[in-house]
């Protein structure tokens, strides 16, 4: 008699455990690619014109007669 | 088997000549960046031509554009057209997205007075830091 009611009790809780659904949210992925893309590119970038960019201000300076060239 | 080794040598002798054909085209245009800096350098500070959001040189006016100057910013905008280019298939992203980070690493680097164009497309004068 106390296993049956015992059963009576425990199997619809069961039942309602079992159709119970969890649900992922994944909404924090697409801001660490966007991140991750931003930082490779920056990167990428910086390799290339590191060289060109440091140029510049020596350039610039040894170059002011150009300004007259162009006027 | 000695027809597959060959085909494999063969291969790898393409794959090596590309990559130093790739570099050899990488470093001309480094070359050519740099050749062309302090034209455009003078360019900007006479504010005749200002930075772009996504990392491209535009005249700002009819001023100082002689046809010289013209080919010389048609020069700079498809060499870093082709650099954007070559980053966005490495990364698989777009070219926009390259051109914008430049654009952004550019105003941090731009000097005091030079024309530079905002995210929303407006341009204004870079301005002196604010003292600390």
């Amino acid at each position: 008699m106390g296993k049956k009611i015992f059963l009576l009790v425990v199997a619809p809780v069961l039942l309602v455990t079992a159709c119970i659904k969890i649900k992922h949210e994944m909404t924090i992925q697409p801001v660490h690619i966007t991140v991750d893309v931003r930082i490779r590119i920056d990167r990428e970038l910086e390799t290339f014109f590191a060289d060109i960019d440091k140029a510049a201000v020596a350039t610039e300076k040894d170059n002011t007669q150009k300004k007259e060239e162009l006027q | 088997m000695k027809g597959k080794i060959k085909i494999t040598a063969v291969l790898l002798g393409a794959l090596f000549l590309l990559a130093v054909a790739i570099q050899a085209e990488s470093v001309e245009l480094k070359e050519r960046f740099l050749q062309r800096k302090p034209m455009l350098e003078q360019m900007k500070n006479l504010e005749w031509v200002g930075e772009n959001n996504l990392g491209f040189l535009v005249f700002r006016g009819e001023t100082g554009k002689s046809e010289e100057n013209i080919l010389i910013v048609q020069a700079e905008n498809e060499d870093r057209k082709t650099v954007y280019g070559e980053i966005a298939i490495k990364i698989n992203t777009k070219i926009e997205e390259v051109g914008k980070r430049r654009a952004a690493q550019i105003t941090a680097l731009a000097a005091v007075g030079h024309w530079l164009q905002d995210e929303v497309g407006n341009w204004y004068q870079k301005k002196q830091p604010a003292p600390l």
